[in-house]
């Protein structure tokens, strides 16, 4: 937008208050000329009520029109049985009764707006309560509230279960503004963390260097691939803010919070390759997004989430480098370092806690609080490693 | 019996019989310091509250057109938002820095300074002492401390507006880490701590207001004003000031342990974080989460405090207009009561998906499905009161029908959201933003427009522009709709909400000709409420004057007041009450008001058909 069409819309704005004012004007002369008050009323009751219906029909039909032409937009059937569970609570359970409200209730208000719009001779009907209608009109929410509530259990108590035992899991950690996400190795276990014991630039994750559970794990940064037809429980943790793990598809999600694990499950069944045919898109893929505030980056924690054949996986995950070789060769070498330099350190000086000087940039970061302690941890562990 | 008499003449009294205590009111010069700024007069309180309200809605307003065109159009540049912004739109874009901090001051804005302060402390201040017939406040001192502390409150909000980090990016509802880490957002640096003491004065306003409203409500009802004949706006104030009486002092707490946790090193809702540049806080064991109970345990009925006043300024105006009495009274009341407890039941159906225990999971949803009942009885019996009835479809009128439509839009949603299994997939998307602004942000506009067209004549002795108000009722119905309605199926598809844009996702990018249309929705709608804003100011002192005591023969006391409002209310002695608020059409009386004895109604209308015939 340049200026001048800055200027243009500014006027045009003015010239709009402008009119509004002269209709004021012109409105105020009329109105105070010699009718009547509820002539005066009758005149504005019967074009506004008629205007009222009209904007409520047209309005209303509009509304359905809208849903319509833009249901290709919706999102494809689910991917999984529960998401699908989701569509047709929504869909089929809880949506007629709910639009049928909105039907009667919308109808009812414009029409009654417009049918007992004031007339000078109508006289207003005294109808000050009635016990029946109280009862009727709160026994009918009440009981389909209540119906529809219980409906739903079911289906919260299975998405929100334990995952089995057989489930696979994936770490997913939320951190501004990526995910981090790995998966067990064949021990099935992940390598432990502590952040405020093993975190710095280099080790976001806190990852203890010496945990041998975690040097079989698989850290990937590309898409996180899954199989079909396997329990996947998603172990969800965050770094810094609150994220939350957002599968569309699968119509879950879950927030993923610093220092309280959390979990989200889905058993997919059907694989990207199956919703591209379902879709007729071939670029079809499922995404995962972040659905909770955290930060200037927030719109933009994309992933790609690949659904493939249970063998695929296999073949996959065969390839995929271990964590020993990408992060923990790295984490146990920087260990040695540091251990060399304090024990250094005791020698020269006791206890000197400006280790910081002789850190690289990264450790600079860190608080001595946070060095210390470090520090005091490896040196309880020192004589541990040489028994 | 002489008393009686006086009370039916004051009823209709006309100009020329009035000018004479109005001349002798004169004399009593009052300082403009204390007339205008720090006045004690609860009318000159509602209109500041109204008038700072109506400031702080235009500004929250354009907050709104600016993130919308960033939505509506995230790949064109306009340099003069540059010009405007300076740094915060470099290169003629909305920064994403800048957008979250739009997005975050809208919604606080809005839900704070707007809803809650400009529409219950403006009409709790004017209709509680007017229609229970009390001469001011029981406390009119704290009164005024309450607005002082209200605009304080603003101004610091309005500060950190210009701080060079900028004001607070972290969504209305501050969660920490990310409100709690200055490193964790730009807005995040002082911007929240000006938010924090901003809404802790907030609070402070809110509190005494609300004292003031219980004891004034419990207190000062003039004789013969049993509970069981208030207006129903005043059972709705009173509810509205006992649920911010109990709810607030716990977001105070929370933000009280928030500013500890930034700036003394307390750990109440931090745990286990390192930053993205291999920062480690030493923070342990706090819990997050935690933040969030306190939050919505005044978060949740929050939007109670704000849909109530609403709800009972609606209920009297349909009455009014329909000329029936309101449908149901008891129920009426009962239901604002349901509210008020199950309300306090609610506030973790925001948090379903945040970890916490399924089992707690599943009680907030059927607390949150109850709350439905309560909801939709008011509904139907706002519906059946203008069954049948003879309508004045006059501005005020308009904006109530507008009201039980929003109403019943957003409230609908509300039954799909407050499912748990449901939430797991509508969650913080566009589904959740348009249930919201439907139901307590639009509709809840809806009532206080519907309020101050119908009380206008009471604040200013004048009207305003019905041909304007009609325009402007229109204009502003069909927007809401316009805006809100796509925003169902763009959630519906999964676009989560507070996205600075749509384009790193498929799925939530293919929306971008709706999300045009919404931004010229919101824009025209905006643009709308500024024939609003001239209609006011402009009748200030130029509407057509009011000439008669009271102009929509209503039968609350608030009408029987002098036309011009003066300190104390009732220039004679303050009238009495003999029946309840909303006899209208009773045994074929068009109107009785609360003041006329039992006994009297033939004489009372008889005085008022002459009346009729002389004019």
């Amino acid at each position: 937008m340049t200026l001048t069409n800055f200027l243009i819309a500014a006027l045009a704005f003015i010239l709009f208050l402008v009119i509004m004012g002269q209709i004021g004007k012109v409105s105020d002369l009329v109105s105070g000329s010699s009718k009547d008050e509820d002539e005066a009323y009758e005149d504005t009751s019967s074009v506004n009520g008629i205007v009222f219906l009209l904007v409520g029909l047209v309005g209303m039909g509009l509304m359905v029109w809208s849903y319509i032409a833009q249901s290709d937009k919706y999102l494809p059937p689910a991917a999984s049985e529960l998401g699908r569970d989701w569509d047709f609570l929504f869909y089929v359970i809880f949506s007629p009764p709910i639009i049928l409200v909105f039907f009667i209730t919308h109808i009812t208000l414009f029409y009654f707006a417009f049918k007992y719009r004031f007339k000078k001779k109508r006289k207003a009907w005294y109808f000050s309560h009635s016990n029946k209608l109280e009862i009727i009109w709160t026994a009918v929410p009440l009981i389909t509230m209540i119906v529809l509530g219980f409906l739903t259990i079911p289906k919260w108590v299975e998405a929100t279960a334990k995952p089995g035992e057989d489930a696979l899991h994936i770490r997913v950690t939320g951190h501004q503004f990526k995910w981090f996400i790995a998966y067990p190795g064949t021990d099935d276990v992940f390598g432990s963390r502590d952040i405020r014991q093993h975190g710095k630039l280099s080790n976001l994750l806190g990852l203890d260097p010496e945990d041998e559970a975690g040097y079989d794990d698989v850290y990937t940064d590309a898409e996180i691939v899954i199989p079909k037809g396997r329990e996947i429980s998603f172990d969800l943790s965050a770094l810094d803010v609150l994220h939350d793990f957002y599968l569309p598809h699968f119509r879950v999600k879950m927030d993923c919070v610093p220092g309280v694990p959390t979990r989200i499950k889905i058993i997919p069944d059907r694989t990207t390759e199956e919703m591209r045919e379902i879709t007729g898109d071939p670029s079809f893929e499922f995404e995962v997004a972040c659905a909770e505030l955290c930060g200037q980056g927030h719109w933009n924690m994309r992933r790609v989430l690949r659904v493939v054949e249970p063998h695929e996986y296999e073949a996959w995950f065969a390839e995929q480098a271990l964590a020993k070789d990408m992060y923990y060769d790295n984490l146990l070498a920087e260990l040695e370092e540091e251990r060399a330099m304090a024990t250094d350190d005791d020698h020269h000086g006791g206890d000197d806690h400006n280790v910081g000087d002789d850190h690289d940039a990264a450790d600079e970061n860190n608080d001595d609080h946070g060095d210390e302690h470090n520090d005091d941890d490896e040196e309880e562990e020192v004589p541990t490693a040489s028994l | 019996m002489e008393n009686t008499h006086t009370n039916i003449d004051e009823l209709h009294e006309v100009e020329h019989g009035h000018d004479a205590h109005h001349h002798h009111h004169e004399d009593h010069y009052e300082p403009f310091l204390t007339k205008y700024v720090f006045s004690q007069d609860h009318k000159m309180i509602a209109k500041q509250f109204l008038i700072t309200g109506i400031v702080w809605a235009i500004i929250a307003g354009l907050m709104s057109v600016l993130f919308r065109i960033q939505l509506a159009y995230p790949e064109k540049v306009f340099p003069i938002l540059e010009t405007l912004f300076g740094k915060w739109a470099e290169g003629g874009q909305i920064s994403p820095d800048f957008y979250y901090q739009l997005v975050t001051m809208h919604g606080t804005i809005l839900v704070f300074f707007v809803l809650t302060a400009g529409l219950s402390g403006t009409f709790s201040n004017l209709l509680i002492p007017l229609q229970l017939g009390a001469r001011d406040m029981a406390s009119p001192f704290m009164n005024m401390l309450s607005y002082w502390f209200f605009f304080l409150s603003g101004f610091v909000m309005l500060l950190s507006l210009f701080l060079p980090t900028g004001a607070a990016s972290g969504g209305w509802t501050a969660y920490p880490p990310l409100n709690a880490l200055p490193f964790a957002a730009k807005g995040s640096e002082a911007g929240v701590d000006y938010w924090l003491i901003s809404i802790s004065l907030f609070i402070i306003s809110v509190l005494l207001g609300g004292l003031n409203y219980i004891a004034t409500v419990i207190n000062m009802r003039t004789k013969g004003m049993a509970f069981n004949r208030m207006p129903l706006t005043i059972w709705a104030f009173f509810f509205t000031a006992i649920i911010a009486l109990l709810a607030f002092p716990v977001l105070l707490a929370a933000g009280v342990l928030m500013l500890f946790d930034r700036n003394f090193g307390t750990s109440f809702f931090l745990s286990d974080i390192i930053s993205s540049a291999g920062d480690v806080m030493p923070n342990t064991g706090g819990n997050p989460i935690l933040f969030q109970h306190l939050f919505w345990f005044l978060g949740h009925p929050e939007v109670y405090i704000i849909i109530l006043p609403a709800m009972g300024i609606v209920s009297h105006v349909l009455s009014t207009n329909s000329r029936k009495p309101i449908f149901g009274y008891s129920a009426m009341v009962l239901s604002i009561l349901a509210i008020t407890i199950i309300g306090f039941l609610v506030w973790a159906h925001h948090m379903f998906v945040t970890g916490m225990n399924p089992n707690l999971g599943l009680v907030f949803t059927i607390f949150t499905l109850l709350i439905a009942v309560p909801s939709a009885i008011k509904v139907f019996n706002w519906i059946t009161t203008i069954w049948r009835g003879n309508i004045r479809l006059t501005p005020a009128m308009l904006f109530a029908l507008g009201f039980v439509s929003l109403f019943i839009s957003g409230g609908l949603t509300g039954i799909y959201l407050g499912t748990n299994f449901l939430d797991l997939h509508l969650h913080d998307s566009y589904f959740v933003v348009a249930h919201f602004h439907v139901v307590m942000g639009v509709a809840a506009f809806f009532g206080t427009f519907a309020g101050v067209y119908h009380w206008f004549p009471k604040m200013f002795s004048r009207f305003m522009n019905k041909t304007l108000g009609n325009i402007h009722f229109f204009m502003t119905f069909i927007g809401a709709y316009v805006i809100f309605t796509p925003m169902h199926w763009i959630g519906l598809a999964g676009v989560p909400r507070r996205y600075y844009s749509f384009e790193a996702f498929d799925f939530a990018n293919q929306f971008q000709s709706v999300n045009v249309a919404i931004t010229i929705g919101a824009i025209v709608t905006v643009g709308a409420q500024f024939i609003f804003v001239y209609n006011f100011f402009h009748s200030i002192w130029n509407g057509r004057k009011m000439t008669t005591k009271n102009p929509w023969k209503s039968n609350s006391l608030e009408w029987t007041s002098s036309i011009e409002p003066i300190h104390g209310n009732w220039p004679g002695a303050i009238p009495a009450v003999y029946r309840n608020p909303y006899e209208y059409g009773k045994d074929g009386y068009e109107y009785m008001p609360q003041t006329v004895p039992v006994g009297q109604e033939e004489e009372f209308s008889k005085k008022y058909l002459e009346e009729e015939q002389v004019q």
